[in-house]
């Protein structure tokens, strides 16, 4: 007994150094646990920060894109230039870049255009062009700075151009053959031939200028229509080679389309995808693609589209098409007073794009047909690109847009304007598309490395 | 308690006093003991609670960080026509609260100076002073369900036992932007007047209870001219690997 109260004798006054030991220790706890806390906060905010610099970096990357894609032309000297919001020649060996852009939500960018690449210094791989075309490349760096917690952040993507024509190398009339006219033709817009252009009685500009593709044989009935013709250089360029068609819009819309969403009151797209000799029926196209082999429409029929509407008209002729073979097959015919009908306030050309298979590599007029007959109107805003089929129109008929075909011919009363919407074509210009893209170590510096 | 503490004895007058003094000094001690641990124990549990709270919100952060930058990137792989709201819902304002993403909506003319294809409803995109207007589609073109849903869209994260843990809502608004001025050179194709449209903006604000403001993040997209006609579908190929760049994928030659 007296040893264990001599023991606790002993120990006394150590009370008070465990508690502070203790509290030590809890306020150790505690800094932990701040720090923690600390560490997640701010973990949380960067990743708000980074995520709004790379929409905005992306973001500036889609700026640069659409402003060099709407460039009338990419000339040698321009190819060696970088680019803002213009061509722009290098300052102290690099690129300008463009001023910082708000996005909205407190986040901002600005890009750097590269001249058109001579060595692999960009993401991804380099690009070898499509057989008998040649291709430009160009980098462009983006760079985004979100206004949270100042996170910023640098992607780079590869933009290729294929330099050549749109679909539609003039904005009004192309035909690979010859295009023929009767009688009460007004137009405005370009006229492009790679055989003969023939105006008989009555052709008249309703507007724009009409322009004729250079080295046409031109037979204007009256003298004095006034017109002008492009340029041998023009002819030679690029523009004028219209692209075979690519079966791939074709095969894609065969098997993944709207054609269930077609409306009729009378008739029906049966199962070989046709439509067939309907009278005064209307058609109720939402939007959409759609893939069908035959349509003919006649008496008052009535064609409602409300934009964006893609037609494939699929032609036994391509192989896997499923179309059933015979005449009819890649034809359109529409006979008396059918109406093409765009549903838009605004109406415009692309509301409306046709896609015709025909018969390749045929052009004359006996490849398949488009037969517009009698006051087929609305007008049709669209965009008609039928380079292997014939086209043939007959009294009052009313369109404003694009047409390429393999021949044309156009009686009676026919009113064309010829218009494309802004970068399909028409005056050329550049389209540059994405081919590779990185996400770069962060920098406000366009040229840090780490990126390709 | 230490067993092996052996003091060298002090002398016994000594000892005795210390004895003396040293009684009542242990109940002092220990009362002053529990205070400062009381004291630091509360302080404990504040920053415990501070953390938790913190954490808590980090967690509902990062969440609403994560719901927006996954909606965006799916609005961003849309098909050009697709990227647009419903134009069968309503886009009145719905809010006096400056924090609430619909505060910003306007069922009226937006902006005089603003031509673009429809002056209403329209979206006060900076939330400052900048409107434009909403990009609308009918229900029939718009091909997936949440573009088609009522906006906004709400969604929820589950707890490992399949109870709800979190909850928001997801605001995403389409704009039609000008880049009047913004795009230069001769000849160029560029809209050169304010009352055509040359791309769309998409903003995702995300909300979620205990969030004192949203999450908002933005971006561009344009419309890559002709998608499915995009000449390098036509035989480009990428070097290295000899792949052919088809529709599939626009970019990936990387």
């Amino acid at each position: 007994m007296r040893m264990i109260r001599r023991r606790l004798h002993q120990e006394e006054g150590f009370v008070l150094v465990v508690a502070l030991l203790l509290v030590v220790t809890i306020l150790l706890l505690a800094a932990a646990i701040i720090a923690t806390s600390v560490a997640t906060s701010s973990h949380a905010t960067r990743e708000y920060g980074r995520s709004g610099a790379i929409a905005a970096a992306n973001a500036g990357l889609e700026a640069a894109v659409h402003r060099l894609s709407s460039q009338a032309e990419e000339s040698a000297t321009q190819q060696e230039d970088c680019f803002t919001t213009k061509f722009e020649a290098k300052e102290g060996g690099a690129c300008p870049g463009t001023s910082w852009e708000p996005l909205g939500n407190g986040a901002q960018y600005k890009y750097y255009v590269s001249p058109v690449l001579t060595a692999n210094e960009c993401a991804g791989l380099w690009i070898k062009a499509p057989a008998g075309k040649t291709l430009t490349q160009r980098c462009i760096t983006a760079i985004g700075e979100a206004s949270h917690g100042g996170g910023t952040a640098r992607v780079q993507e590869r933009v290729a151009n294929v330099l050549g024509p749109g679909l539609f190398p003039v904005a009004g009339i192309f035909a690979e053959t010859n295009f023929k006219v009767n009688n009460e033709l007004k137009y405005s817009g370009e006229i492009g031939a790679r055989g003969e252009v023939e105006f008989n009685n009555a052709v008249k500009n309703v507007g724009k200028e009409i322009k004729i593709k250079y080295g046409t044989k031109y037979k204007p009935h009256e003298e004095g229509l006034e017109h002008t013709q492009f340029t041998k250089e023009e002819l030679e360029s690029e523009r004028f080679k219209i692209p075979t068609q690519s079966a791939s819009g074709f095969e894609a819309s065969q098997t993944t389309n709207n054609n269930a969403n077609i409306t009729m009151t009378a008739g029906e797209l049966n199962s070989h995808r046709e439509i067939i000799a309907v009278n005064s029926t209307t058609i109720t196209m939402p939007s959409g693609t759609y893939n069908i082999c035959y349509l003919d429409l006649n008496n008052a029929a009535k064609i409602l589209y409300t934009p964006p509407v893609t037609i494939y008209l699929d032609d036994y002729h391509r192989s896997g098409s499923t179309c059933t073979s015979g005449s009819t097959s890649g034809t359109i015919e529409l006979n008396n007073a059918v109406e093409w009908l765009d549903q838009a306030s605004t109406k415009s050309p692309a509301d409306l794009r046709i896609y015709a298979w025909g018969n390749p590599p045929e052009t004359s007029n006996s490849a398949p047909r488009i037969h517009l007959n009698n006051a087929v109107s609305g007008p049709m805003y669209a965009m008609i690109y039928a380079p292997n089929s014939y086209f043939e129109v007959n009294n009052a008929f009313s369109m404003v847009g694009g047409l390429v075909a393999g021949s044309i011919y156009f009686n009676n009363a026919v009113t064309f304007v010829g218009e494309l919407p802004a970068n399909e074509a028409g005056t050329g210009g550049l389209s540059f598309y994405p081919t590779a893209y990185h996400q770069c170590s962060p920098s406000t510096s366009p040229t840090a490395a780490g990126c390709y | 308690m230490s067993t092996h503490l052996q003091p060298t004895p002090a002398p016994a007058p000594l000892r005795a006093r210390l004895r003396r003094e040293e009684r009542g000094m242990t109940l002092f001690e220990v009362l002053m003991a529990t205070l400062i641990l009381a004291i630091a124990s509360s302080g404990l549990l504040s920053a415990f609670d501070a953390g938790r709270r913190s954490i808590s919100y980090s967690e509902l952060h990062s969440v609403a960080t994560q719901v927006a930058e996954r909606e965006l990137q799916r609005v961003s792989s849309l098909k050009w026509e697709q990227v647009a709201l419903n134009k069968e819902l309503s886009w009145a304002s719905g809010s006096s609260s400056t924090t609430d993403p619909t505060h910003y909506l306007s069922a009226v003319e937006c902006d005089a100076s603003v031509a673009l294809p429809s002056h209403k409803p329209c979206y006060e995109y900076d939330w400052s002073s900048k409107y434009e207007p909403l990009v609308l589609a009918s229900e029939a073109e718009l091909s997936s369900e949440p573009d088609k849903a009522t906006d906004p869209v709400t969604f929820t994260t589950s707890a490992p036992g399949g109870a709800t843990r979190l909850s928001g809502s997801v605001y995403r608004y389409i704009t039609w932007v000008n880049d009047e001025g913004k795009c230069e050179g001769t000849g160029n194709t560029c809209f050169s007047t304010s009352t055509q449209t040359n791309y769309k903006r998409v903003t995702v604000a995300v909300t979620m209870s205990g969030l004192q403001r949203p999450v908002v993040l933005s971006t561009l997209l344009i419309n890559h001219k002709g998608e499915a006609s995009n000449p390098l579908f036509a035989g480009a190929k990428c070097v290295e690997e000899g792949k052919p760049i088809t529709e599939a994928a626009s970019v990936e030659c990387a």
